[in-house]
């Protein structure tokens, strides 16, 4: 009887809430329509950041290529110039709020540099190993 | 169109509803429910389509007790102050659905109509707790463990708001239908 009872109330309330929703007047459905549009136009710009952050991560690689290629045959200047660019990515990392993508990017690029190290590094054992 | 924008659309008008009843102020439904799609949008557009729901009652959730408390605060620091809102919220724990008006003529047309506005009235004269309640677990569908969840409560204090809504909303419905009896009669007789 009590679930009878439960169930009228619970049926009786949800057409009332569900005729109330059908019944919004147009304005009301109009700037609900506008407030989900600058929602998804809020995602939208959100989403235009990543542009710029790829760009910023291309110039660090270009920047690091490019001392690896114009660089001294010592190793040393090269190293200083892979550790620099290690501690610029570190900068950058903490400078900016980055989100989980943009986060495995710049672990990319961290990783990009530490295996261009270990190569650097590698190269030269196998040299003297030759020698 | 995208299934988030789909989603939105298919939830906006209940959603808003909800903020309503529990702000009882168009402007800042509208408010609440923007914000939530906002945040919905920005923080969780990546989550498996079937968690969207939930979270985007708990965040609205939120948003109402955020509005709640900042009205609270509101009212506390600008005490000389006596307009349209705080009326309606001085009664809200007070009024029991019976001393809510009911039509005078309930004719046959217009009783389910009249009934619908009687019990929006009463889910509206709800304490914010129990009305939230009420809402999500009967309009919404949730379970108790979902309702706590998305309420941040306990799942007992989820059933006792439930039960007591459900039973001041029970006593409204039979006042009305007693009163349409009543009227029915009084016509009859005269």
């Amino acid at each position: 009887m009590t679930h009878k009872k439960q169930d009228q109330t619970q049926t009786l309330t949800s057409r009332a809430l569900d005729q109330s929703v059908e019944g919004l007047p147009s304005e009301t459905r109009q700037a609900l329509n506008q407030a989900r549009q600058r929602a998804i136009a809020a995602r939208q710009r959100q989403w235009t950041f990543h542009p710029l952050l790829a760009m910023a991560c291309s110039l660090a690689l270009v920047g690091l290529l490019w001392v690896n290629l114009t660089g001294d045959e010592t190793a040393t200047p090269a190293d200083l110039a892979l550790n620099d660019s290690l501690d610029a990515v570190d900068t950058f990392t903490y400078l900016t709020v980055l989100d989980d993508t943009e986060h495995e990017i710049v672990e990319e690029l961290e990783f990009a540099i530490w295996l261009s190290q270990e190569l650097e590094t590698g190269g030269a054992d196998d040299l003297s190993e030759r020698s | 169109m995208q299934d988030i924008e789909r989603f939105l659309q298919s939830i906006e008008g209940r959603a808003f509803r909800m903020a309503q009843l529990a702000t009882r102020n168009e402007a800042d439904a509208l408010d609440l429910v923007q914000e939530a799609m906002i945040k919905l949008v920005r923080h969780y557009a990546e989550k498996p389509a079937a968690e969207w729901r939930a979270l985007f009652l708990k965040i609205l959730e939120n948003g109402i007790l955020d509005w709640h408390r900042k009205e609270k605060l509101k009212r506390r620091i600008f005490f000389w102050r006596q307009d349209d809102r705080d009326a309606p919220e001085s009664e809200h724990n007070e009024q029991t659905p019976q001393e809510l008006d009911v039509a005078a003529d309930p004719a046959d047309a217009l009783w389910s109509e009249q009934m619908g506005e009687h019990l929006l009235q009463c889910i509206e004269a709800l304490p914010l707790q129990q009305q939230q309640c009420f809402l999500l677990r009967s309009w919404e569908g949730l379970s108790v463990n979902e309702t706590a969840e998305v309420m941040g409560i306990h799942p007992n204090s989820v059933k006792t708001h439930y039960f007591r809504a459900n039973e001041k909303l029970r006593q409204a419905i039979a006042h009305m239908e007693q009163h349409a009896t009543e009227s029915d009669l009084n016509e009859a007789t005269s």
